[in-house]
């Protein structure tokens, strides 16, 4: 596996545990085993997801580094099969 | 508002299309108990839900179940590339085919059109949070059915990805039935609507 791959496979990773906190302290918000488990993994998808996008390109059309092309839309569309998604 | 991430929740990677397969997992778009419907009814059942926390489970189960939508339309998009003519006539795609070419379009397996029917919105806390656990469990069969009847490793993975959702989401709406039973009068919950009485008292 390529790094950039690797990368995003870890940025799935994080994200999703995120996620998972996020919906489970919706309904306990006072649970702080949860909280520490958010903070500790929404930290981690911070920094690789800054990595990633310096490295690779864009996740979100809020990350785009202008130079004096557009680049949101030049690589694959996650559904596409020849993607990195 | 929403933002868009150019990554899939769980990643899809289909290597042999297959149109009949497409015939049946579309359902999971635009049936019954397809993630078009799931979206579309929890984001509006939010308006009418007095508590902040079930208010915040019904944004954030139903900001994923678009998630699924989009994983359900790129299993849709991958198994319908490069088709032949034969390969449509063979699989039984051509009824699909012939109005909707190998476009995404959200329909049942049967070839209804997705229906707003689908959407339960009563404005009524405990009535609509019942309706997203039984949505939960129903979206979850329909998993188990297709998982029944695919063999494909690409294909079923991402399937059982979204039938775990199913059950995490259930348990989810759970926290949210449980926090309104708790802010509502406990000796009788049906007494009354928070969403529509005014002055209940909040816990």
């Amino acid at each position: 596996m390529n790094e950039q791959k690797k990368l995003f496979k870890t940025i799935r990773a994080y994200s999703f545990a995120v996620y998972e906190a996020i919906l489970y302290l919706d309904g306990h918000p006072d649970d702080r085993r949860a909280l520490a488990f958010y903070g500790k993994y929404s930290e981690k998808l911070r920094e690789a997801t800054a990595r990633y996008e310096k490295r690779y390109g864009p996740l979100t059309a809020f990350g785009v580094s202008c130079g004096d092309k557009w680049t949101w839309v030049d690589t694959p569309w996650p559904w596409e099969y020849d993607s990195i998604n | 508002m929403w933002i868009y991430e150019r990554k899939l929740q769980y990643p899809v990677k289909i290597r042999r299309p297959n149109p009949a397969l497409a015939k049946i997992i579309v359902s999971q778009l635009g049936g019954p108990d397809g993630e078009l419907g799931a979206a579309t009814r929890y984001l509006n059942q939010r308006y009418g839900m007095p508590y902040k926390e079930v208010a915040g489970i019904l944004t954030d189960v139903g900001t994923e179940e678009l998630a699924h939508q989009e994983m359900i339309g790129a299993i849709l998009h991958q198994l319908t590339r490069e088709m032949s003519p034969e390969e449509i006539k063979r699989s039984g795609f051509d009824v699909y085919f012939v109005d909707h070419t190998a476009g995404v379009y959200p329909a049942s397996a049967a070839g209804v059109p997705f229906d707003a029917k689908y959407v339960g919105v009563k404005g009524d806390v405990i009535a609509d949070l019942n309706e997203d656990l039984a949505a939960e469990q129903k979206a979850r069969v329909t998993y188990d059915n297709l998982l029944r009847l695919i063999d494909d490793p690409d294909v079923c993975d991402p399937l059982k990805f979204l039938r775990e959702r199913e059950l995490v989401h259930y348990q989810r709406f759970g926290d949210g039935l449980r926090i309104a039973q708790e802010n509502m009068d406990y000796r009788n919950f049906y007494g009354y609507n928070p969403a529509f009485d005014r002055k209940q008292p909040r816990r």
